[in-house]
């Protein structure tokens, strides 16, 4: 006969008090992990939702970036980039820019690193009279466009301009706009005097509803020849890159920070509102993942304080039932424990057979209830049983905790009715009868 | 019916004789010597044994005799060292009881001192061999369910080994607690009212076996309300704590 042999024999003989106290610490370790399993696969539902959320924005934000980089190309330039001592006034009265900069300005715009400009096209505009024709023109001289270097997707394998917006104006010819070519009766392979020398019609441009209807289009050098200005220029067009969501004002950083000189002078406002509905669409979206986190965060937050009550008073109910439960065994077995005290013994192996039953009693729950806590925590936040989430709930450093903690929860409460049967007087209950 | 064999008429322990002790004096197995006992009760202290001496020899057989309330129970449980006195000392084998640390008590009830209670006090989870063998759990050595099995044959209950307490008769039951308080070899056997609930016959059956106890040079000390029966070694009268009268062979 031993200690373990009169411990299972008795949990044998009491079966109905060893699962009540079995199942009281299954439910308290069950509420404690389902809780900690709760929170977790709220924490990875969260997760997946924001991150489902920010990749359909992703997905969206793409889309949208494709759309517009269309969008804004068909357009054509939106920016101008002038001198510093360009007047808006001066510009605006005379139909084109009146201070000029070294053509190697756009060369080091292009090699710069710049991300917010695309397509820069160097110019020299004009309003001049035609003196063939005695009209008044904006000419503007053109020298193709110079590629954006800091992007190379931009060139070819042979660093040929991919998909430039304006194509180059082969010598002896120019481009027209739409209502020139048309007071003038002119079409694309006419021949036409500029400024004394011949041309033929390169193309005809169409309709934009602006200046550039009135423009004649035709090589830089020209133009700079006609006026003096070899190696100048006025003005360099560009687009301005708003699909990557920065502000204007990062453009305007980016170029001065090349060229100090210069100012930056925004065209095409309906490019621009298009761009800030873009922005405001993606701040949308931001906001709804920023809502969602502080919803999600809000609900884990009631549910941690409702751990945080609930979680200590059931600890603290299993404890106070295995207390009653263990001190009603002691008193039930008070004559057995007489008779052990008879036949020597010890305080300490009666005290060591109490707590070695809540101890198994507390390993037995602890293992019962963290399996449960885990499932009833799993699928209280939806996630399957027997799926890949189900199982990345399990912790193994928790099960062990439990093990651990169930144990001396259960020995911790039984501990008081243990030391009362090891120091209960024999003398006390055999002289009873 | 016997207790036990050729060699435990010499010795009741046997040969694995633990219970004696170093500062062993003389050869009585249970001396009493001036044992009082009170009990503060309602405001006025109940005086349970007062002065109580007795000395009992090995190979004896002595009775004690007294109403309900007289003190044989506090006799009992203190010659057993169950209940610690007021004032005396008792000696068991040698060992001065209530001088001894709480294990030391242990060990030496285990070796001993053998009990037996008027209500068996068997755990009702055990079988008959498992309660008999009960003390082992007392002993450091595991060696004492051939002796147990030895005991449950003496005592006729071998065919019983495996019942439950539950399913016995109470003379059989009384033979149970009989036999776990022999387990230990003891010298001294404590026996409150054995026969307290038992009808003639096995009140019979549990007397011849403490004959045999005795006739193996066990020590018995048993209390009793009633009248005892001829031919005990010595008949201790106790009343109000007091040993009245002694009558011995």
């Amino acid at each position: 006969m031993t200690v373990w042999g009169i411990i299972r024999k008795e949990v044998a003989y009491d079966r109905a008090g060893f699962v009540v106290g079995l199942l009281c610490i299954t439910v308290a370790i069950a509420s404690l992990v389902g809780a900690v399993t709760l929170l977790r696969a709220h924490k990875l539902r969260t997760e997946r939702i924001i991150a489902e959320k920010e990749a359909e924005t992703r997905r969206q934000m793409e889309r949208m970036e494709d759309d517009y980089r269309l969008i804004m190309r068909g357009m054509g330039y939106n920016v101008l980039v002038l001198h510093e001592d360009q007047q808006i006034g001066e510009l605006r009265l005379h139909g084109s820019p009146t201070t000029y900069m070294p053509l190697d300005y756009v060369y080091r715009l292009a090699t710069g690193q710049i991300e917010t400009l695309n397509h820069l096209l160097p110019i020299l505009q004009k309003r001049v009279t035609w003196p063939e024709r005695d009209r008044e023109i904006i000419l503007c001289g053109v020298l193709g466009q110079v590629p954006n270097y800091s992007k190379p997707r931009h060139l070819t394998s042979e660093g040929v301009y991919r998909d430039p917006i304006t194509h180059t104006i082969p010598d002896g010819t120019v481009d027209l706009g739409h209502d020139i070519a048309l007071a003038e009766g002119l079409s694309q392979g006419e021949s036409l005097r500029l400024f004394d020398a011949d041309f033929t019609v390169n193309r005809v441009r169409r309709r934009q509803g602006n200046e550039d209807d009135m423009t004649i289009w035709c090589s830089l050098e020209k133009v700079q020849g006609w006026f003096g200005l070899e190696g100048k220029i006025n003005g360099i067009l560009a687009l301005e890159c708003l699909c990557a969501l920065d502000a204007v004002g990062a453009v305007e950083r980016d170029v001065s920070s090349i060229l100090p000189d210069v100012q930056v002078l925004e065209m095409g406002t309906r490019v621009r509102t298009r761009a800030e509905a873009r922005t405001r669409a993606a701040e949308a979206h931001q906001e709804a993942v920023t809502a969602e986190l502080l919803y999600q965060a809000g609900l884990r937050g009631e549910r941690e304080v409702l751990v945080r009550l609930l979680v200590p008073l059931v600890m603290l109910a299993a404890a106070v039932w295995i207390f009653f439960l263990i001190l009603g065994n002691v008193r039930a077995r008070q004559g057995e424990i007489a008779v052990m005290r008879t036949v020597g013994v010890t305080g300490g192996t009666i005290m060591f057979i109490f707590l070695a039953k809540a101890a198994l009693m507390g390993l037995a729950g602890g293992g019962a209830g963290y399996f449960a806590g885990l499932a009833v925590g799993a699928l209280w936040e939806g996630v399957p049983l027997w799926s890949t989430d189900f199982s990345s709930l399990f912790s193994a450093g928790l099960l062990g905790l439990v093990l651990v903690m169930a144990p001396a929860l259960a020995v911790a409460a039984g501990w008081v009715p243990s030391v009362k049967a090891a120091r209960m007087d024999p003398a006390v209950i055999l002289s009873r009868e | 019916m016997t207790v036990s064999g050729k060699k435990e008429a010499r010795n009741p322990r046997g040969q694995d004789d633990r219970c004696a002790g170093a500062e062993r004096s003389g050869t009585a197995t249970l001396i009493v010597d001036g044992l009082t006992k009170r009990y503060a009760g309602r405001g006025r202290e109940v005086v349970a044994l007062e002065d109580v001496s007795l000395e009992l020899e090995p190979g004896t057989f002595s009775v004690l005799q007294g109403p309900s309330g007289s003190g044989k129970t506090t006799l009992l449980l203190s010659a057993g060292g169950l209940l610690s006195p007021d004032e005396g000392r008792v000696f068991v084998e040698g060992h001065d009881l209530y001088t001894l640390s709480g294990g030391a008590m242990a060990e030496v009830r285990a070796r001993c001192i053998g009990f037996v209670f008027q209500q068996f006090h068997l755990v009702p989870y055990l079988t008959v061999f498992d309660n008999v063998l009960l003390p082992e759990i007392a002993h450091k050595q595991r060696r004492l369910a051939g002796r147990a099995a030895e005991l449950l044959a003496t005592f006729r209950l071998d065919g019983r080994a495996d019942h439950y307490p539950s399913e016995l008769s109470t003379g059989e039951r009384q033979r149970v607690a009989l036999a776990r308080a022999l387990l230990g070899r003891p010298a001294l056997l404590l026996a409150d009212e054995p026969t307290g609930n038992l009808d003639d016959h096995n009140a019979g059956i549990i007397l011849e076996c403490l004959d045999d106890f005795v006739r193996a040079g066990g020590t018995v000390l048993m209390a009793t309300h009633g009248a005892h029966r001829d031919g005990r070694d010595a008949v201790y009268m106790i009343e109000q704590g007091r040993i009245v009268t002694v009558n011995g062979k």
